[in-house]
């Protein structure tokens, strides 16, 4: 039981790791698509360390919710070899750049102050996971268990349910990421505070939402006290889901600079792209989620 | 910029407190430049871009080139200085421009914001008051005032260049603030310069120019446009220069003559130089052209026609445009400069070769030529003419 409180821990921690890589990386990446110079074979290490990262945590997942012992087992053989070859690869980019002389010095001090220092020491560090994931499901041995039966049985079902629940992570990671920058990032002026904090509940909400399914929905053995508490929080994060959208609906209207001027850093998408997707996207992953919950 | 105000309850409630006035010369910052000098020069650095991935440097570097090679008195930053910039960029880039010019050979520099300045890991106000400490009030070279306002935007000032007598030249600098939500609330347009932004000029420059008696002069063009007098009013106000970040409507006018299409208010393109790079945008009531303004025409090349002070625009914004104008309509006498400046950096996008600054080579007797320094990085400085002549 300990061992299994400080594995959820570990995945509460890569989870907030993860959504301070993505804070950074995406709107660098959205930056290099919409640049002449794109410098995707350059920062190929930055970026595909934080995709190796959030990749680590859905491995993570899968390790503490198996299906079977079977899976469990092919979970960290597999993912283990991929975690392996490809952090092996960014180490390989990183030394490419270093000897080609395209990284200036082990420590540039772009795109992070330590780069790619601190990109070639979390790179060993995902090849040794990787490494020991493959060790521990080569040298598997069945145990007796708490296996997580799908909830989902029909096979099309339960592949959309995993794609959207994989952007639902995307998405949370990167709303918790800009959750911890307004620590940062704060308007001082406190001029558009009202509208200000619905958007922070509504970054953080799917979260929360997440890490109760997590830490204790899931880790509820009997079968209809689960059913009954699913249903419980489906209803309440509904309820919230609906609170905060009419919140938010009055904020922009007494506020339309809401976005623009009181939260600029925020939604980097929306001010490179011109489009308003930062409160459409907010809606929906914080609405969506619930409702799905109702679904028996 | 936006007033600041700490009363929790107010904001909660979203409700706003009394706009505080402000005497327009709280806009101004003086300069004698002209006691010692016959000529300045006033550079344009036009959208560098600097972010978190930007080599700082290398591009600490190549701002310092740019400043000593154009042989520039003033530099004028003209929006888009950063994009996903930290704090320590931004203070980077202001302590270079800071550390420029000594004593014998003074420097000064100010800025404008431009669609992406505040989109950074900082907050929103953190580019207008970390400029505040190398502010000439306190010791420094930077001439950017911050004045704590309702007027729209963060960044509206004036430099007023004078002999230590009298004032010769102005640079008016105008925040065109960042995008404008679409009728179909799902995608922006480029914002403007504002109603009030453009009222707050005008105080300005009958503030400048108290001899002359702006509502009489009105007045006059008002009978001179009806056809009720035959000869337009002329006044002589101090010349000026107006910076800011996304162009006018009267860019794209311009351009259109160029190719020799029809315009409105019987547009006139008196000279231009330069080309345009960028990709069509489809401007509301023009069409396609490479030009990215604003929503609408707001009226501010209007009201500078009108007011007779500003000769000259630049602006930025399209990094891959570097067509420039002298353009004027049925309610300017003389036609006013447009110039998209050259982009100073190779951040985000660019042309080939067509990297460096706008000069604008400033008389003490109001006069003014337009310059492009180019420089690449690590290639030769070179000038050339913009236009033949001397404007004003």
């Amino acid at each position: 039981m300990k061992k299994r409180v400080w594995s959820l821990l570990l995945e509460g921690a890569l989870y907030l790791f993860c959504a301070l890589l993505i804070l950074k990386c995406f709107p660098l990446f959205i930056h290099d698509i919409g640049s002449d110079d794109h410098l995707f074979w350059y920062l190929l290490p930055y970026y595909l360390e934080t995709v190796l990262f959030i990749y680590l945590l859905f491995v993570v997942h899968y390790w503490l919710h198996p299906a079977s012992q079977k899976g469990k087992r092919l979970t960290l053989t597999v993912n283990g070899i991929i975690l392996t070859v490809l952090s092996f690869a960014v180490i390989l980019v990183d030394v490419i750049h270093l000897s080609t002389g395209d990284y200036s010095s082990i420590i540039m001090g772009h795109p992070t102050l330590g780069y790619p220092m601190d990109n070639l020491i979390l790179a060993f560090l995902l090849l040794i996971i990787g490494f020991v994931m493959y060790l521990k499901g080569t040298r598997f041995v069945s145990a007796s268990e708490h296996l997580f039966t799908p909830r989902l049985k029909s096979t099309v079902v339960k592949v959309i349910a995993a794609f959207f629940y994989g952007l639902l992570v995307l998405c949370s990671l990167w709303y918790l990421g800009d959750f911890l920058l307004s620590f940062i990032a704060f308007d001082t002026s406190l001029e558009h505070l009202f509208g200000f904090i619905c958007l922070l509940l509504m970054m953080i909400s799917p979260t929360v939402l997440l890490a109760i399914k997590e830490f204790y929905l899931d880790e509820l053995s009997d079968e209809e006290k689960q059913r009954k508490m699913r249903f419980r929080l489906a209803i309440i994060f509904t309820s919230i889901a609906v609170f905060l959208i009419v919140y938010l609906t009055v904020a922009l209207s007494l506020d339309s600079d809401l976005i623009l001027l009181g939260t600029p850093a925020y939604f980097p998408l929306d001010l490179m792209a011109s489009v308003n997707l930062g409160p459409i996207s907010l809606i929906l992953i914080n609405l969506l989620p619930p409702i799905f919950m109702f679904k028996k | 910029m936006k007033k600041r105000f700490f009363l929790l309850p107010i904001f909660l409630l979203g409700g706003c407190a009394s706009s505080s006035e402000h005497e327009i010369s709280d806009y101004e910052v003086k300069l004698d430049i002209f006691s010692s000098k016959e000529e300045i020069r006033v550079i344009q650095l036009a959208d560098l871009h600097w972010n978190y991935n930007s080599d700082l440097e290398e591009e600490t570097e190549h701002l310092r080139d740019l400043v000593n090679e154009s042989n520039a008195d003033i530099a004028i930053l003209s929006g888009d200085n950063t994009l996903l910039a930290d704090k320590n960029i931004i203070d980077t880039l202001y302590k270079t421009l800071a550390d420029i010019g000594d004593t014998d050979h003074p420097f000064y520099w100010t800025m404008v914001f431009g669609n992406h300045d505040k989109q950074g890991y900082y907050s929103p106000f953190y580019p207008a008051t970390a400029a505040e400490q190398y502010s000439i009030s306190n010791g420094g070279n930077c001439l950017f005032v911050n004045v704590d306002d309702y007027i729209t935007g963060d960044c509206n000032h004036f430099i007023s260049l004078n002999d230590g007598e009298k004032t010769l030249f102005q640079l008016y600098c105008l925040d065109s603030n960042n995008l404008h939500l679409d009728d179909n609330m799902l995608t922006y347009s480029y914002d403007v310069i504002h109603e009030d932004q453009i009222e707050w000029y005008t105080k300005a420059i009958r503030y400048s120019n108290p001899s002359i008696d702006y509502d009489k002069y009105l007045d006059s063009l008002d009978k001179y446009f009806a056809g009720e007098i035959n000869d337009r009013p002329i006044i002589s106000p101090i010349p000026s220069l107006a910076y800011f970040h996304i162009p006018l409507y009267q860019t794209a006018y311009a351009y259109l003559s160029s190719l020799g299409e029809e315009v409105p208010d019987n547009g006139e393109l008196l000279a231009y130089s330069g080309f345009m790079g960028e990709e069509d945008y489809s401007l509301p009531d023009v069409g396609n052209v490479p030009v990215y303004a604003g929503y609408e025409d707001s009226g501010f090349f209007k009201t500078a026609e009108l007011y007779a002070s500003t000769k000259g625009m630049s602006y930025g914004h399209d990094h891959k445009n570097n067509f420039c104008s002298i353009y004027k309509d049925k309610y300017g006498e003389e036609g006013i400069g447009l110039f998209y400046g050259l982009k100073s950096t190779r951040m985000l996008t660019y042309v080939e070769g067509q990297i460096g600054v706008n000069i604008a080579t400033i008389k003490n007797d109001g006069t003014f030529s337009m310059k492009r320094g180019y420089l690449d990085y690590g290639e030769e400085y070179y000038e050339e003419d913009m236009f033949e002549e001397y404007l004003a």
